[in-house]
């Protein structure tokens, strides 16, 4: 009974902002190519979705492989800046300014140097995405107490097992909660990658509607691209219930 | 074997300003219990890292086991729970044979073996924060047991228990002692506990620390909690701290 | 001076400084401000504007499909926009007329760098064609393309964003969608000698690159001040036009930042483009440009010339023989 509540609310506010929205666009008279109503996008999204499922294809490419290398390299750079300080203070202030680079400044370099396939977008969705990851896992790794490592080190343990059997696995609560962040930004740096050289994708969808006054289109594409986003946080979640097994039980 | 697992010889430690150990100098017979008594912050821990190895004295000589001070040769309880949170209570209590590298199978059947003994059959696939307190304190030292060393040195494991689990841990210690007949170094701040369970009681000064007080506990075991005998070598040993020790 | 007469005397100012203030007229361009521009810049400066009673504000909108939004809604009074943008928005039912142009010329076509080895459209067989705008770019170099009698398979169309002049110069691509009036000249300040195809030259209609739109009830509201300033626009372009150099020093007075050698050089190339008395009545023009978009389909619909432009408002009057 209770999983029936928890459904039900976040869907009635759902359906209540739905019904604010629509009602306002038909009160107000506001103009389709401004703020199309919630009916009219629907109605689009459905009579377009094999396109709109097309471009989703492609964004997701970019948005997975831009996770992979924002995760995989955002957890190598907090490994690496853990155990050397010197790299520590050397990188550790780059990696906070990468993060007011604003994309388009950095985007045509990229294209530049990686052409206009699958990568460059991938690129710029990892340079949004590994930020959370390269936080997290830092402070995750830190975590163990200091009874904890004395009591490896009183064991014998080499650094290596110090690292596997106990800051990487107490880092993984952290690391999934950065992950989930990490999921809304590659979204976001996979659209605005395409908006700066593609041929394909939501972004690339977005740009073209927004050209033709189709701001329906506009706000279908992005009705799709909340759609990834939510499968991916939930694909995020589902992993991290599996692998913090031990967190979950009271 | 040498008849002493443990030699302390003027061992001298400082941090920064702060001088923690001066000094300090005892032996512990193989096969015995020593405990240490003294006030928090004394730098008991501090001796118990230096006897494990972790840490290095500034001055002064420690033989643990066979060699002199080598990490490894005695197995540490740390004061806090260090259970690991995402490993069963099996795999907290073979955490000694995995880095050693022991055949997974034996240590698993060991363990088994140890948790039956310990009462905590039927808890393997727990995870510790499905244990209650004093179930984690036997995970604890059924992991310590583990790890096969001569000597084990325990810092405070019981303080954080309430008194009717601590008694039941201490009674099992007891039993585990007698059985394995490890040589143990206690290091705790109950003047009653100490009693209970040591041959030797060694106490500790306040900063900086130094042995002030080295004495036998002349009682048979058996020991009774409630005996008039516990209580008057009680009272002893208090008169003798309040008395001499600063 | 005593209180009261100081008094009096500020009350005085206030009232006529009311009675001389006029409510403006806002006016969206349709980028940056650039060298396309100079002749409403240069009639702001000049004070032609206020000359003819009226206060003319420009503003640069936030994305290059926003102008006809602010006017269809009137945010702005006035939207700066090429014909093509203005047709595809009328096709989606915005609320809008056109009532005069600055530049009565198409500007776009494709650009090569003749280091390459280009040197007719023919040497594009093979190559990689970069573009910015979609939908429409791809659609607009496919028909000079085709005209040429080169196949779709035979040439790569990428979008490139909007670093279209880095991809080219970097040889990421081989030609790209550019303005003849400003690209070059960016590729030739880098040393790099080019090439230009103009789009009218291989089947893409004439068109009014730039012209003004307002939201229908403008023309009855505020039909005198919009007539206004248009005529304020036709004596800036027609003092540019005659008298470049004072022009250019005026914009760049006004933007010192655009005082360089590219905007120079932008600027001499578009003082034949500028529309003569604002002018974008020429019915072929419209129907011309309606056809082709609709053949191919960027707009679904077709309107009448009423319904698309007046030449109500034009300073010179209607075209003889209307």
């Amino acid at each position: 009974m209770k999983r029936l509540t928890d459904v039900a609310a976040p869907v009635a506010l759902l359906v209540l902002l739905l019904a604010i929205w629509e009602g306002a666009t038909w009160l107000l008279d506001v103009p389709h190519y401004i703020l199309p109503a919630p009916s009219r996008i629907a109605g689009t999204f459905i009579s377009h979705f094999p396109s709109l499922f097309h471009h989703a294809v492609a964004t997701l490419a970019e948005i997975v492989l831009g996770l992979l290398l924002g995760g995989l390299g955002g957890f190598a750079l907090a490994v690496a800046v853990f155990y050397s300080p010197v790299l520590e203070r050397a990188l550790y202030p780059l990696i906070v300014a990468s993060q007011m680079i604003p994309v388009f400044a950095i985007a045509p370099l990229l294209i530049v140097w990686m052409g206009y396939g699958l990568w460059p977008k991938a690129t710029v969705a990892a340079l949004i995405g590994f930020f959370p990851i390269v936080v997290n896992a830092s402070d995750g790794l830190r975590s163990p107490s200091e009874e904890s490592v004395e009591l490896f080190r009183s064991l014998g343990a080499t650094r290596r097992q110090i690292f596997t059997k106990l800051r990487f696995p107490a880092s993984l609560p952290t690391l999934f909660a950065g992950m989930k962040v990490a999921v809304t930004l590659c979204v976001v740096g996979a659209t605005i990658g395409e908006w700066v050289g593609a041929h394909r994708g939501l972004g690339y969808l977005m740009l073209q509607s927004n050209a033709l006054l189709r701001v329906d289109l506009v706000f279908a594409a992005i009705l799709m691209l909340s759609i990834l986003g939510l499968l991916l946080f939930g694909a995020v979640r589902i992993i991290e219930r599996r692998a913090l097994r031990w967190r979950d039980i009271s | 074997m040498s008849s002493r697992a443990i030699a302390v010889r003027g061992v001298a430690k400082s941090f920064a300003e702060t001088h923690v150990l001066n000094s300090v100098t005892f032996d512990v017979k193989t096969g015995t219990w020593a405990t240490i008594l003294g006030p928090s912050g004394c730098g008991k821990t501090t001796l118990l890292r230096i006897l494990t190895g972790l840490l290095d004295p500034d001055a002064g000589d420690v033989v643990v086991g066979f060699a002199p001070g080598l990490t490894g040769c005695a197995a540490y309880l740390p004061q806090r729970d260090t259970l690991l949170p995402w490993r069963t209570a099996l795999d907290n209590a073979t955490l000694a044979s995995e880095i050693e590298g022991r055949p997974r199978a034996e240590a698993r059947a060991e363990a088994v073996e140890l948790f039956a003994h310990f009462g905590l059959a039927g808890f393997e696939d727990r995870f510790p924060s499905q244990l209650s307190g004093g179930m984690r304190q036997r995970l604890s030292l059924i992991r310590t047991f583990l790890a096969r060393r001569d000597v084990l040195l325990l810092d405070e494991p019981l303080g954080a228990l309430d008194p009717l689990t601590r008694a039941t841990l201490q009674d099992w210690l007891l039993l585990v002692w007698t059985e394995f007949r490890k040589t143990i170094l206690l290091v705790t701040h109950d003047v009653e506990e100490a009693l209970l369970l040591s041959d030797r009681v060694l106490v500790m000064t306040e900063r900086p620390a130094s042995i002030a007080l080295d004495t036998p506990v002349e009682l048979r075991r058996p020991r009774d909690r409630a005996s008039a005998d516990l209580a008057a070598e009680k009272g002893k040993l208090l008169q003798m701290l309040l008395g001499g020790g600063r | 001076m005593k209180r009261g007469t100081l008094v009096g005397l500020l009350v005085a100012i206030l009232c006529v400084g009311t009675a001389l203030a006029r409510e403006s007229l806002e006016v969206s361009l349709d980028f940056f401000i650039n060298p396309n521009h100079v002749p409403l810049v240069v009639a702001q400066e000049l004070g032609y504007f206020a000359d003819e009673g009226i206060d003319a504000v420009l503003r640069v909108p936030a994305d290059p499909s926003n102008p006809v939004k602010l006017a269809a809604t009137r945010a702005v009074d006035i939207a700066l926009t090429p014909q093509i943008n203005y047709l595809i928005a009328r096709s989606e039912g915005l609320p809008l007329v056109a009532i005069g142009a600055l530049i009565d010329r198409g500007l776009g076509g494709l650009l090569a760098l003749r280091d390459r080895g280009i040197d007719s459209i023919d040497d594009l067989r093979g190559a990689r064609i970069g573009y910015s705008l979609t939908p429409l770019e791809p659609i607009l170099w496919r028909t000079m393309l085709d005209c040429a009698g080169i196949g779709e398979d035979e040439v790569q169309l990428i979008h490139v964003g909007y670093a279209t002049m880095q991809s080219l110069l970097a040889g990421s691509v081989d030609a790209v969608g550019a303005f003849r009036n400003f690209e070059p000249f960016v590729a030739e300040l880098e040393g790099a000698s080019t090439v230009f195809f103009p789009q009218e030259d291989y089947c893409i209609p004439e068109t009014y690159e730039l012209i003004l739109v307002v939201h229908p009830d403008l023309l009855s509201e505020r039909g005198d001040e919009l007539a206004a300033f248009l005529r304020g626009v036709a004596r800036g372009i027609e003092t540019t036009v005659s008298e470049p150099e004072a022009a250019f020093t005026a914009f760049a007075t006004a933007h010192p930042d655009l005082d360089d050698e590219l905007n120079h050089r932008s600027f001499e190339a578009t003082l034949p483009l500028y529309a003569e008395g604002v002018r974008h009545d020429d019915p072929e023009i419209w129907e011309g440009m309606q056809d082709y978009l609709s053949e191919r389909g960027l707009i679904a619909n077709v309107l009448s010339l009423e319904e698309l432009f007046t030449d109500a408002l034009l300073p010179d009057g209607p075209q003889p023989g209307e």
